[in-house]
Parts: C-alpha cells; sequence; structure tokens
C-alpha cells in the first residue's frame, strides 16, 4: 500500500464521518421541529378542552345540574300535556256544542216554516191544508185526523183526514178515550216511542188538544207514522205543540175572514166552510 | 261560482222548508216550481240549473215522470237530481234510482242531510 492511498483513505472516511454527523444533526434539528410543534399543539388542545372559568366561558355542566334540567324540562312536558289535554277537552266542548247550535237552528227553521205557512192564508181550505202538509212533511205523519168539537151533538168530529177516509173517523163522544180526554181535559197525549195504530180499533198514538183563546175546541189524532219515521224527536213535539197552539187560531182567523160571524167558534160554522 | 237549484214540490210549505235548507249553501240561487210541468218550464225557459230537487207525488206530472223527461233531454240530461218523498220503501228508492235519479231522500227531511247531498252532488267542499 501505497502513502497515496492512505491518505485518500483517510480522506474518505473523514468525508463520509462529516455527512454522518451532518445528517445526525439535521435529524436532530428536525425532530425538536417537530417535538416543539406537538408541545405547541397540546397547549392549543388544552386550552380547548379546559377553558378557564376566569375567562368567562361556561364550564361543563355537572351531574346535578344536568339531573335538575331534566327534572325541569319533565315538568313543562307535563304541564305541556295537561295544556293539551285540556284545549283537546274544550275543543270537543265547542264541537259539541256547534252541533247542537246547528240542530236548534235546524228545529228553529222548521217551527218558523211551519208558523209563517199556518198564518200566511186567510183562505179556511188552505189553512186547514198546511195543517195536514206541516203533520206530513214536518212530523212524518202518515194516518191522522183533525178534529173538532160540536157542541150541539156532544161529539168531537173529524173535518179533515190523510192515510185514512175521512168517513172513516167516527165522531167521539165527549170524554171518550184519548182524544174525548184530550178536548175535555186538554191533556196531549205525545210519546218519544212511536206506536202504529189504526183508527177504529186503536186509540191514536199522538193526541194534541187544539186551542183557541185558551179553550180547547178539537184534537189533532194521529194512529201511524210513516215508516222511516223511527222515533219522535224534541222538534216533533214543538211542531205539535205549535199546532196546538196556532193551528185552531189560524182555522179561526180564516174563519171570520171568510164572512162568518163573531159569535165565538162554532163547528158548523167552521164545517160548512170546508 | 254561483249555481242554481231548481225545487219542485207542490207543497208551499214543504217547499219553504227545503229552500230554508238550501239557502245555508253559498252562492246557490234557487228557483221553485209547483209541478213537474212547471218545472219542465223553468228548465226550457233557458236558464242553466245546475241541481235539481223533486218530490214524487205531485199533481199534474209527478216526480218520476219528470225524472224520465229530465234524462232524455238532450240539453238537461246530465244535472243531477234528488228526489224527496214521503215513500221510505226500498222498491219506491230503486224505481227512482233506476230511472236515472242521484240520490233519495225520505220525509220528514232533515236539513243537514239535504245540503250534505246537495254539496256532494254540486262538488262544494267546505
Amino acid at each position: 500500500m501505497s502513502g497515496g492511498d492512505g491518505d485518500d483513505l483517510i480522506a474518505k472516511q473523514k468525508e463520509f464521518l462529516d455527512a454522518f454527523f451532518k445528517k445526525g444533526a439535521e435529524l436532530t434539528e428536525e425532530l425538536l421541529r417537530e417535538n416543539e410543534k406537538l408541545r405547541f399543539r397540546v397547549v392549543q388542545l388544552e386550552e380547548q378542552l379546559a377553558v378557564s372559568p376566569a375567562r368567562g366561558t361556561p364550564t361543563p355542566p355537572t351531574l346535578k345540574e344536568l339531573a335538575e334540567r331534566i327534572h325541569h324540562l319533565e315538568e313543562e312536558r307535563e304541564q305541556l300535556l295537561h295544556r293539551f289535554s285540556t284545549v283537546e277537552k274544550e275543543s270537543q266542548q265547542y264541537e259539541a256544542r256547534a252541533h247542537e247550535i246547528e240542530h236548534e237552528n235546524n228545529n228553529l227553521a222548521s217551527l218558523y216554516v211551519a208558523s209563517y205557512q199556518l198564518h200566511s192564508s186567510l183562505e179556511l181550505r188552505e189553512v186547514l191544508q198546511t195543517v195536514l202538509e206541516i203533520l206530513i212533511n214536518f212530523v212524518g205523519a202518515k194516518t191522522f185526523g183533525v178534529f173538532f168539537a160540536d157542541d150541539d151533538s156532544k161529539t168531537i168530529k173529524a173535518v179533515a183526514s190523510e192515510g185514512v177516509e175521512l168517513a172513516e173517523l167516527a165522531p167521539v163522544p165527549f170524554g171518550a178515550g184519548v182524544i174525548g180526554a184530550a178536548v175535555a181535559a186538554g191533556e196531549a197525549r205525545l210519546e218519544r216511542k212511536i206506536a202504529r195504530g189504526v183508527p177504529g180499533k186503536d186509540e191514536p198514538a199522538v193526541c194534541v188538544p187544539l186551542r183557541l183563546s185558551g179553550r180547547v175546541v178539537g184534537a189533532i189524532a194521529v194512529w201511524d207514522f210513516l215508516g222511516q219515521k223511527a222515533e219522535l224527536e224534541h222538534v216533533d213535539f214543538e211542531i205539535f205543540n205549535l199546532l196546538g197552539a196556532h193551528a185552531a187560531n189560524a182555522l179561526e182567523a180564516a174563519r171570520l175572514a171568510g164572512g162568518a160571524g163573531s159569535s165565538g167558534f162554532k163547528f158548523a160554522s167552521l164545517a160548512e166552510r170546508l | 261560482m254561483a249555481r242554481t237549484a231548481l225545487v219542485v214540490e207542490d207543497s208551499p210549505t214543504m217547499r219553504q222548508l227545503i229552500v230554508f235548507a238550501l239557502k245555508r249553501i253559498k252562492d246557490l240561487e234557487i228557483v221553485e216550481a209547483d209541478d213537474g210541468v212547471d218545472a219542465l218550464k223553468k228548465l226550457a225557459g233557458g236558464q242553466k240549473f245546475d241541481i235539481l230537487l223533486t218530490d214524487i207525488n205531485m199533481p199534474i206530472m209527478d216526480g218520476l215522470k219528470l225524472v224520465k223527461r229530465v234524462r232524455t233531454d238532450e240539453q238537461h240530461k246530465a244535472i243531477p237530481i234528488v228526489i224527496i218523498s214521503t215513500e221510505g220503501a226500498a222498491e219506491d228508492r230503486q224505481r227512482a234510482l233506476a230511472l236515472g235519479a242521484n240520490a233519495y231522500i225520505t220525509k220528514p227531511i232533515q236539513a243537514p242531510q239535504v245540503i250534505a247531498k246537495v254539496k256532494e252532488l254540486l262538488g262544494i267542499k267546505d
């Protein structure tokens, strides 16, 4: 080995060592920088997680606080449910009331039309026809008669009928049967349940006295109703009451307007004009 | 949109009750006729009717004959018809519907029932 070769080898070793240490120094510097970055990041995260009360920001709620909050929300929920239930009940009450008013409105309309029609004519036949139409169309009567008391014969005689021939309705002696009682004592027979009968065989299911100036002068007797009529309703009773109070008045007004004397209601005077 | 109903009923009392019920339908005009012949005259008069309500038992021309005549009339055959009758038997209802009536209501009438049926046939929604 020559001296030149040895120097060359030493130079190469030195060069290698220099490069090695330089790389090591660079690596160390890089590790230090990375370490510094991570430390900075840790500080940032610590600040985010544990915010200092001194800086005025809220601290995480404790378990007790959370339990109180839940309790408060449950109370609120109970109150809202109670309010909802009350409002729902009120709404149902309003709905029922609206339905009642609608029903009452319909009943009043029927009564208004019946009353209006009853007094819309001064022609005796027309008034009597209106009484029949009210009984058929408003109440659903099928077999019935309109009777007036004849003081001369002491009987109650039919002047109009529907569903049965007038001749088939025999005069009823004063005080006899349901019709006689209605005229004698002013007692109406009105029941919700419909009993279906036949004139001449059965007593009428409904009998309403007809009043004139406080005196009973006749009666409406109903033996049967239309098949679809299941029972009498409140408005039917009102219609019967209306006829009881107004039908005789309307007929008497028509009788007087027709030229009859004003000596008081007389069956003969009414019958001869029909 | 205004519509017009033709109410055919010989009894003024009943007619007024039907009219009273129908007046509660908004924008519905009502024309009245005494019987089938009177109704045909009014139908032929040039006025447009959107619905017809008729009784069955009427003098001169009854409701069933009226339905028949209307259904064979080119101009009015599509008009909805509601029968309002005292006859409650199933066969009466079937006969009226077979002749072309759209609905059958029995007397004594309930106003809400009449109103609901007319609204349904006219496509009126609350």
